[in-house]
């Protein structure tokens, strides 16, 4: 049997193939699952995220630009559903789905994105040089992709400290990397 | 080969798909940087999931999007006080709608048509109150959609649904004539004529020229 890359599987997605999700499901759930439960302790919490995600992604494939990696698109989706699951629990509007699906508003400089494409023991060290304020700050804005706004949500704290504390964290990880 | 492309250690997966907490923050954030452009280490995740919690993790995505949306119709009857299930049963299925608006309009036209020509209807007096049923019996061959998947469970409740169904139709097929009725005026005898077998009434009024059973 032909193996179907995620893209392929997007675009059988967008024209009503369930079983195309189906796949996506079973290869993306995992670990967008784990990776949202380190953001967010309680695991209903994080399974609606999980459900509303994917029927975003049944939903709105379509809308994948069809640039970049699929996997990325999906946490796009996963990480603003989390915030909106955080946000109001009880009372989020499942028919504004398809207004989370991220557009290309991330704030992250070209140098942030380049940490992105640094080997995992020199990102995992340089992310280690970091307090736990300022890694939480870089991981919600660069590796998570967030806006300031967004990135402010999801840790609790005002827009401003995200920014401030983010030019923090570029300083130290320019002299861990240099 | 000499290049050779990092790939997480198994000691790393294990900590990373363990409990949070297990792993500090610092590998795991560059691990899910990692895991965003390499098929093969989310693969490696994948296997050391739970079948069981994705297997419940597709259902509740299953529930959702086989879940029709509302349509026009279902959130008119919501409105009028009929419960989101039984409007998503009366109105869930294309084939319901369409054979009702068809034989709605068909009934409709020919009443006005025959009334037009002359004050005996005939033959269509006979026909018209087996419409809605058909309509009915249409509608309900039809079960490939997600409202009748869920609503036909067995054959006994099917019969309840054929009921309900017909009630709503014939519902309908009454209201329209009897806003036909008011507009035509002349006419209103034939019409009532025509109405009185279709909802099951058992005599009309002195000049009904039929007596329904039961
Ligand atoms: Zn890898």
């Amino acid at each position: 049997m032909r193996v179907q890359t995620d893209a392929q599987l997007l675009s059988a997605i967008s024209e009503g193939d369930r079983d195309a999700l189906r796949t996506l499901h079973d290869r993306h759930a995992a670990w967008v699952t784990l990776r949202l439960r380190r953001r967010c302790s309680n695991s209903d919490v994080v399974a609606d995220a999980v459900q509303d995600t994917f029927v975003a992604v049944w939903k709105s494939a379509a809308r994948w630009d069809g640039r970049g990696e699929p996997a990325a698109w999906i946490w796009g989706i996963a990480i603003r559903r989390l915030i909106g699951a955080l946000r109001s629990r009880d009372r989020w509007n499942r028919d504004r789905l398809t207004d989370v699906v991220p557009e290309s508003d991330v704030i992250t400089t070209a140098e942030d994105q380049v940490l992105l494409g640094i080997e995992h023991g020199d990102l995992a060290g340089a992310l280690g040089q970091l307090s736990p304020e300022l890694l939480a700050v870089v991981q919600a804005t660069v590796l998570d992709g967030l806006t300031t706004r967004e990135a402010a949500k999801l840790l609790g704290i005002p827009a401003g400290t995200v920014k401030t504390r983010m030019m923090r964290a570029r300083t130290q990880m320019r002299g861990a990397l240099a | 080969m000499s290049n050779e492309i990092w790939h997480a250690p198994e000691k790393l997966l294990d900590g990373f798909v363990a409990d949070p907490g297990e792993i500090d923050s610092a590998a795991a954030a560059s691990l899910e940087a990692h895991l965003l452009a390499c098929d093969r280490c989310r693969g490696a995740v994948r296997a050391r999931a739970s079948e069981s919690a994705l297997e419940d993790s597709w259902h509740r995505v299953v529930a959702v999007i086989d879940t029709p949306r509302l349509s026009v119709v279902e959130r008119v009857l919501i409105r009028l006080g009929v419960s989101e299930s039984t409007a998503r049963l009366l109105a869930g299925t294309p084939a319901l709608s369409a054979a009702a608006a068809g034989s709605v309009a068909f009934v409709a036209a020919g009443f006005v048509a025959s009334s037009r020509i002359t004050e005996s209807t005939g033959g269509f007096l006979v026909v018209a109150p087996l419409l809605p049923l058909l309509a009915v019996g249409a509608a309900f061959a039809s079960v490939a959609d997600p409202a009748g998947e869920t609503a036909v469970p067995t054959p006994l409740q099917g019969v309840g649904l054929v009921l309900r169904r017909a009630a709503v139709i014939l519902t309908a097929v009454f209201v329209i004539l009897g806003a036909a009725n008011l507009a035509i005026g002349g006419a209103g005898r034939a019409g009532r004529r025509m109405v009185a077998p279709g909802v099951g009434a058992p005599r009309w009024r002195a000049g009904a020229r039929y007596v329904v059973p039961g």
